[in-house]
């Protein structure tokens, strides 16, 4: 069987070339040979040559000059000098600059030699191996987020024209609608919601997973942005006849984060809270930690409580607890993991604590950045 | 008000006409912007109300061409798309920037409240 010519020699002493290629009659690879530059050139255009081995002192041109050549025409192609102990300081000069992969002195050992075209060759492979590797998780990558826009885009639009005709229909536009046509409707529209919240999340999440998601940092008071939650959430607390309640530390300051996201989260935590507390309320409190430099915002609720395996597996994707007495309203299973997300993006951390049947508290922290 | 819509979805087409129509809004509803275009050139119209993605010209690229026309360059515009996410659309309240202009935009699938809302607040 023919060996892939992988090796190229170039020197202008013919007769030593020829002395050369023979030590090769064992290795599993094949090696050409060339006299000149433009022959040499010539295989490096041909044959996928992985090394290329040359002497310093040639008619024609430098070693090292070629090698530059070489690299700046097949940068991949692993390079190596031959050359005597004289011309090591401009050698030297080479390998640091990274024109060459080794320089081997002359006279050279041929175990030696063999031995660096043996590593030269591994190299090569390696890293070839590793960009291959590369370039297809990056055509995956791109692929699978090309993928999710498509589908959440080729999702929505025949969900549109559910909904709006759902929604139409039951808020009576189209003439009475009665008792028993309007609840099988609501059922049908709690569902439509749901789904265009998790078509939503899922791409939410997935934007901000590739670092796609733009987040607006500035200096805001994060006391202020709970006031805002709590306002909105109030009615929704009182109609079931929990408490919402603050206690907030006048001292945390100003803090730089993206106040439309950590409304989110906030919002998120604790329309959590309400969903699972029957009896009690919810407290949100914020604190300063001046030693370590952050904030901690904790959600308090008096709900069941958790158990305490469930606890690590609350941030996961689609990871939703089992309860009878959970909301009608359907969650996504998407909210905490893409909580957890923006806290991270915020260089802060997210973890709950609970006791069953007393109550779960969700903490997150946001860092506070030196002040200039 | 009077309303020019264009969607190339057929049925979402037909359903916003029919919810801005049952509002009491008159609307006149295109699948493209040739059409939609022409159409405003020779009646007078409060909102332009259009999808982004739509066959042969796209949403920005028709509001380029609106810009440079002097007769049509003060109509207001909303974009109705299925590109932006429920969280992003209450973030972009200023809306998707063309050639230095924001245009609201609302996402779809909408609340009925939302897109009539939208209407009130932009006709002109």
């Amino acid at each position: 069987m023919q060996k892939e010519k992988q090796v190229l020699f170039f020197d202008d002493d013919g007769n030593a070339l020829n002395d050369i290629a023979r030590l090769f009659n064992d290795e599993p690879y094949g090696v050409l040979t060339a006299t000149s530059i433009d022959r040499a050139m010539e295989i490096l255009r041909q044959e996928k040559i992985k090394v290329v081995i040359c002497g310093q002192r040639m008619r024609e041109i430098q070693g090292i000059k070629f090698l530059q050549d070489v690299r700046a025409f097949y940068p991949d192609v692993v390079r190596i000098l031959l050359a005597a102990n004289t011309d090591f300081a401009s050698a030297e000069d080479a390998i640091n600059m990274g024109e060459v992969y080794r320089f081997i002195s002359k006279p050279w050992k041929n175990t030696e030699l063999l031995s660096n075209i043996r590593r030269a060759i591994e190299h090569y492979d390696l890293i070839l191996r590793a960009e291959q590797t590369n370039q297809k998780l990056k055509a995956m990558y791109d692929v699978q987020r090309e993928f999710t826009s498509t589908v959440s885009h080729e999702l929505r639009t025949p969900l549109a024209s559910i909904k709006t005709a759902i929604d139409l229909v039951l808020m009576k536009a189209l003439g009475d609608v009665n008792k028993e046509q309007a609840e099988v409707l609501r059922r049908a529209k709690r569902n439509v919601d749901r789904l265009k919240r998790l078509i939503d999340d899922i791409l939410d999440l997935t934007k901000m997973e590739s670092g796609k998601l733009q987040m607006n940092f500035m200096l805001n008071d994060i006391n202020r942005s709970i006031r805002e939650v709590v306002e909105a959430q109030k009615d929704v607390a009182q109609s079931r006849g929990l408490y919402l309640k603050v206690q907030l530390d006048s001292h945390v300051g100003p803090v730089a984060f993206d106040s439309d996201r950590i409304i989110q989260v906030i919002n998120n935590l604790v329309g959590n809270a309400i969903k699972f507390t029957k009896h009690g309320g919810i407290i949100i409190k914020t604190s300063k930690n001046t030693e370590e430099n952050y904030i901690l915002i904790s959600v308090i609720d008096t709900g069941k409580g958790i158990a305490e395996e469930d606890l690590p597996k609350l941030f996961q994707k689609f990871h939703q607890i089992e309860s009878a007495e959970s909301n009608e309203e359907g969650g996504t299973g998407l909210g905490l993991a893409i909580c957890k997300e923006i806290i991270a993006r915020h260089g802060g951390s997210t973890w709950a604590e609970s006791t069953l049947d007393k109550g779960t508290t969700f903490h997150f922290t946001l860092p506070i950045q030196a002040q200039k | 008000m009077k309303v020019l819509l264009i969607d190339d979805d057929p049925d979402m087409c037909a359903l916003t006409e029919k919810v801005l129509t049952k509002f009491g809004h008159e609307v006149a509803a295109f699948p493209d912007s040739t059409a939609g275009i022409a159409y405003a050139r020779k009646n007078p119209l409060n909102l332009i109300l259009m999808d982004i993605m739509l066959p042969g010209l796209s949403g920005p690229e028709i509001v380029v061409n609106l810009q440079e026309d002097p007769q049509l360059k003060n109509i207001p515009v909303v974009f109705l798309t299925g590109l932006v996410t429920g969280s992003e659309q209450s973030l972009q309240n200023e809306g998707l920037e063309v050639k230095g202009k924001k245009y609201p935009t609302l996402g779809k699938p909408y609340e009925i409240e939302q897109l009539l809302s939208a209407v009130k607040k932009y006709a002109k």
